[in-house]
């Protein structure tokens, strides 16, 4: 009887806390809404429905931006980070969980140690790195070290994933004649689908998002990501609100969207990735 | 075909020894059982000869060939595990024919030998299921089914058993006699379970402490145990064992026993006053009047067709009867137990058996 | 004999589960090769900066002509210069706003709802708690800049509700615009980090509040006493989470006030980038990069250690 007596009314505090939190969560958005809204040129107010919705503001921020092209240059900088860096951390991950004995812990650490490792403070002797490469200004520019970049988040959950995974498959499949190769793809792989999926999830998000390595190493906007490309056009049209708030828009439009239709399993790798990390 | 030979094989994890020389013949088509308690190292050295641990020291032949640096998958053996360690993302099918696939087999041979593999173990309807579909009794037929189609020269079996429930178990334990006789393989069977060592083996290798401490067929172990280890660890209830002293004349003495107890076996030792244990089967006594064995009743298990009676003996010993049938004894009661001569087991001082 | 069989090495259950020949050569060749790859993207693009890093950070150097060894003048200079260090201090005052507005607010909600949120509501919850955390952080500047601007919603509700004094341009506001860039963090982080505490609390078995109940324990005690012990792994998360974000952070701050008015908004990220690309202290920028990845490890250190080693 207390329990129900008490727990009513803190459940009605909750979902206002919660409805209040969504609230304020939403604002910003509905606030650059109504401003992307807004006559150009106008100096547009906070919050407040235009009486004339100027939906063509989004027409002129896409081909202001490029949009066509930046979907493109992120796709691209996305398709050469993402199963790359994937693929070798999920080998990795394997190999620390399954082939090593406790004398190769080190090798571990070492990867760890990168988990905490602010992008910042290592930018300035990739630039001068990735110069000497001759990259400097093109898309690889950010593919190469953002795969480097991702290693030890990625190789760190891999191999939290293959600890779980009871040795006896392992043995199983040497005594079923796999050898190593074969084992990995035919029984590991497979196994570690959902990792493999949260993982994906996650470093599209960041890599799409990446705002620093664009920002340093590339200057051309249109070899950028959609975040990098996002500050340069703020630079150029920041003080056009309507403009400005209709361009930002459209630029996280399209991982609000795939977060949209796989909302589940966007907040799922979120949150172990959190747990995680 | 092929037999298996051990010559001295040794393991040690750093320097913790765990096998400590182990020499072992077995025949082909023998069915040998590798029995002791948690640690003993039996499932160690089953994984020796399967090739997933490394051998310290020693040889291990399989046929006429030295496998110790011979990859699991090369070696000819199939092994089921504790655990089955079914592919959980293959369906039955896939699962028993993984190690066929992976040796390049055509696929109307493979097809052939996992629906042979799977008449046998009655598990036709289950192919296309997923492991996790199956209970316990099925995945043991997938898991047993994946190591028929490879047609190893050895089967090894790692507690495959003890993951289920008492009247599968039964079952279960039939259903691999009948396979064993029906393929003609040579199997090599670790359990903890002595019933599973003495229904099955043809051959019991008894492990304790890395060392091998006796190895024969069941009744030789049940009825000529090798040492102390050996005979409290077979047969159920287990061995009484009454700490005794000789004297001159063949006879031995026990503040537990009554009297003086001749025993033939000690005629023609003339050593006197040596310490030796006396072991006699719960089965083995019997109420006798006049027995040797007299003490208080402590605890009564009627099973229906044996009663079980716990008796205490002076100095202190606590002794276990099986008596036949249905006995109207009462707890508190005191009885006179006997047994005859030659089911007397006698133990050295070190354990090794007179 | 029994105790023979109990001095079998203890050590033999643990040692069966190691993998198996895992000693073997092959073995090693094999993980050798599975680790190769990630270890040389890794060691190229982190571990071999990392120590241009600390290299750069012992010159003075204007990424162009000669270098010339400088000592650890570079450190001193970090450690000494007014303004650097009150970049340093603006990182650590928006830690307040980034982490605990997030974990206090969480914990309100978390400690309100105490059940799992299912159906619609949940779905909807977790769907719109979760928008900052998939869009850029250059999206959430520009947003909270508007947010924030003198004819922006949040003047427009001061105005509203007879504030007008209160209105301001925030993030040009000397006093004002370091709270306002924390709460653009605050605002970001919020809603993963109440969605890990409310996750997390639906873990604590709810037996222990009504056993608690019945030993006399007001809500109060309830919090401080099961809730709080229950959460640690999640708050432990939150926080480092949070604390990262705001001692690293960049994104917001370039794009809402360019660390401006003044420097009262510029943090090491920032300055980093400054140094080495706009002033060309290459050495000054690095030595700069070396002690914030050191603080930032030395402020995640403590929290680790209370929230995840005591299970």
């Amino acid at each position: 009887m207390t329990a129900t007596a008490t727990t009513t009314p803190n459940t009605l505090i909750a979902r206002s806390l919660i409805i209040l939190l969504m609230i304020v969560t939403l604002l910003p958005f509905l606030s650059m809404l109504s401003a992307a809204l807004a006559p150009q040129g106008t100096y547009p107010n906070g919050l407040q429905w235009p009486a004339d919705p100027q939906w063509g503001n989004f027409v002129r921020a896409f081909e202001v931006a490029k949009m066509d092209q930046l979907l493109l240059s992120s796709t691209l900088i996305v398709l050469g980070v993402v199963p790359i860096s994937v693929l070798i951390a999920t080998m990795a991950g394997y190999g620390l969980a399954k082939l090593t004995t406790n004398k190769y812990k080190w090798l571990y650490l070492v990867f760890v140690f990168g988990l905490t490792l602010p992008f910042e403070a290592v930018i300035t002797p990739l630039y001068y790195e990735v110069r000497a490469l001759g990259l400097l200004n093109t898309r690889f520019a950010i593919i190469l070290p953002l795969i480097g970049l991702y290693m030890p988040f990625s190789v760190y959950w891999m191999r939290a994933h293959f600890l779980n995974v009871p040795h006896d498959l392992t043995e199983a499949a040497q005594l079923d004649g796999a050898t190593r190769w074969k084992e990995f793809w035919l029984v590991q792989v497979p196994l570690a689908r959902p990792a493999i999926m949260s993982l994906t999830i996650l470093l599209f998000l960041w890599t799409w998002n990446q705002f620093l390595l664009p920002v340093v190493l590339v200057q051309d906007p249109m070899q950028r990501t959609m975040a990098g490309a996002l500050g340069a056009f703020q630079g150029q049209w920041g003080t056009d609100i309507p403009l400005l708030c209709a361009g930002s828009l459209l630029i996280l439009a399209p991982t609000v969207a795939l977060f949209l239709l796989f909302q589940r399993q966007f907040v799922a790798a979120l949150m172990q990735g959190a747990v995680k990390g | 075909m092929a037999g298996l030979t051990l010559r001295s094989v040794h393991k040690a994890y750093g320097d913790v020894p765990v096998i400590k020389g182990v020499d072992l013949d077995i025949e082909h088509g023998q069915f040998v059982v590798f029995v002791g308690p948690s640690g003993c190292g039996k499932s160690t050295l089953l994984r020796m000869i399967a090739g997933l641990e490394d051998i310290t020291d020693g040889e291990i032949r399989i046929g006429d060939r030295v496998v110790n640096e011979v990859e699991p998958r090369d070696r000819g053996v199939a092994m089921v595990f504790q655990s089955y360690a079914l592919y959980p993302h293959m369906s039955v099918y896939d699962n028993v024919g993984f190690g066929l696939k992976l040796a390049g087999t055509r696929k109307e041979i493979r097809d052939a030998k996992i629906r042979a593999a799977a008449k046998v173990l009655q598990m036709e309807h289950l192919l296309d299921r997923k492991p996790g579909q199956l209970s316990g009794g099925q995945r043991q037929r997938v898991a047993i089914g994946r190591a028929i189609v490879r047609e190893p020269d050895v089967f090894l079996f790692d507690e495959p058993l003890s993951n289920l429930d008492a009247a599968l178990r039964g079952d279960m334990r039939m259903e691999l006699a009948r396979l064993h006789s029906d393929l003609d393989a040579t199997m090599i069977y670790v359990t903890h379970d002595q019933v599973e060592a003495m229904t099955l083996a043809d051959k019991i290798v008894v492990l304790d402490g890395g060392v091998v401490q006796q190895v024969g067929s069941p009744l030789e172990l049940y009825n000529k145990p090798a040492n102390l280890f050996v005979a409290g660890f077979i047969g159920s209830p287990k061995m009484n064992l009454i700490s005794v002293t000789s004297q001159a004349g063949g006879t031995v003495v026990s503040p537990a026993l009554a009297a003086p107890l001749p025993l033939p076996a000690l005629q023609h030792d003339l050593s006197a006053e040596a310490k030796l244990t006396l072991g006699i089967r719960p089965h083995d006594l019997a109420l006798a009047p006049d027995g040797p064995l007299k003490g208080q009743v402590r605890l009564i298990e009627r099973l229906g067709n044996e009663t079980i009676v716990r008796v205490m003996l002076p100095g202190n010993t606590e002794i276990t009867a099986a008596l036949p049938g249905q006995d109207r004894i009462e707890t508190g009661e005191t009885i006179t137990l006997g047994f005859k001569a030659e089911s007397a087991h006698l133990f050295c001082e070190d354990g090794a058996r007179f | 004999m029994t105790d023979k069989t109990t001095s079998i090495p203890d050590a033999l259950p643990t040692s069966k589960r190691l993998p198996p020949s895992r000693g073997s050569r092959k073995t090693r060749t094999a993980a050798w090769l599975f680790v190769a790859p990630a270890f040389i993207a890794y060691a190229a693009f982190v571990l071999a900066p990392l120590v241009m890093s600390f290299y750069y950070s012992f010159l003075r150097w204007d990424g162009i002509g000669e270098a010339s060894f400088h000592g650890l003048t570079n450190y001193i200079t970090v450690l000494t210069d007014r303004d650097l260090l009150q970049i340093i201090g603006n990182a650590f005052q928006l830690v307040l706003y980034f982490t605990l507005i997030p974990v206090v607010l969480g914990l309100a909600v978390a400690s309100a709802i105490r059940s799992h949120m299912a159906g619609r509501f949940g779905t909807i919850t977790r769907t719109v708690l979760f928008l900052p955390q998939v869009i850029p952080l250059v999206a959430a500047g520009i947003a909270w800049s508007w947010m924030f601007a003198s004819t922006g919603l949040v003047n427009q509700t001061l105005k509203a509700i007879g504030l007008s004094s209160w209105a301001r341009g925030w993030l040009g506001d000397f006093v004002w615009a370091l709270p306002a860039v924390g709460i653009i963090g605050a605002w970001v982080l919020l809603g993963l980090c109440t969605m890990l505490l409310v996750t997390g609390i639906t873990k604590i078995d709810p037996s222990l509040y009504e056993a608690a109940r019945l030993d006399g324990a007001r809500p109060w005690h309830e919090f401080r006493y099961i809730t709080l012990p229950g959460l640690r792994q999640e708050i432990g998360v939150c926080i480092t989470v949070t604390v990262i974000a705001a001692l690293a952070s960049f994104d917001i701050v370039y794009i809402s006030t360019q660390g401006g008015p003044g420097i009262t908004t510029t943090v090491p990220g920032l300055e980093i980038y400054r140094l080495a690309f706009a002033h060309r202290q290459v050495g000054l920028a690095s030595a700069l990069a070396i002690v914030l990845m050191v603080l930032v490890l030395i402020s995640i250190a403590p929290v680790q250690w209370f929230t995840r080693d005591k299970k």
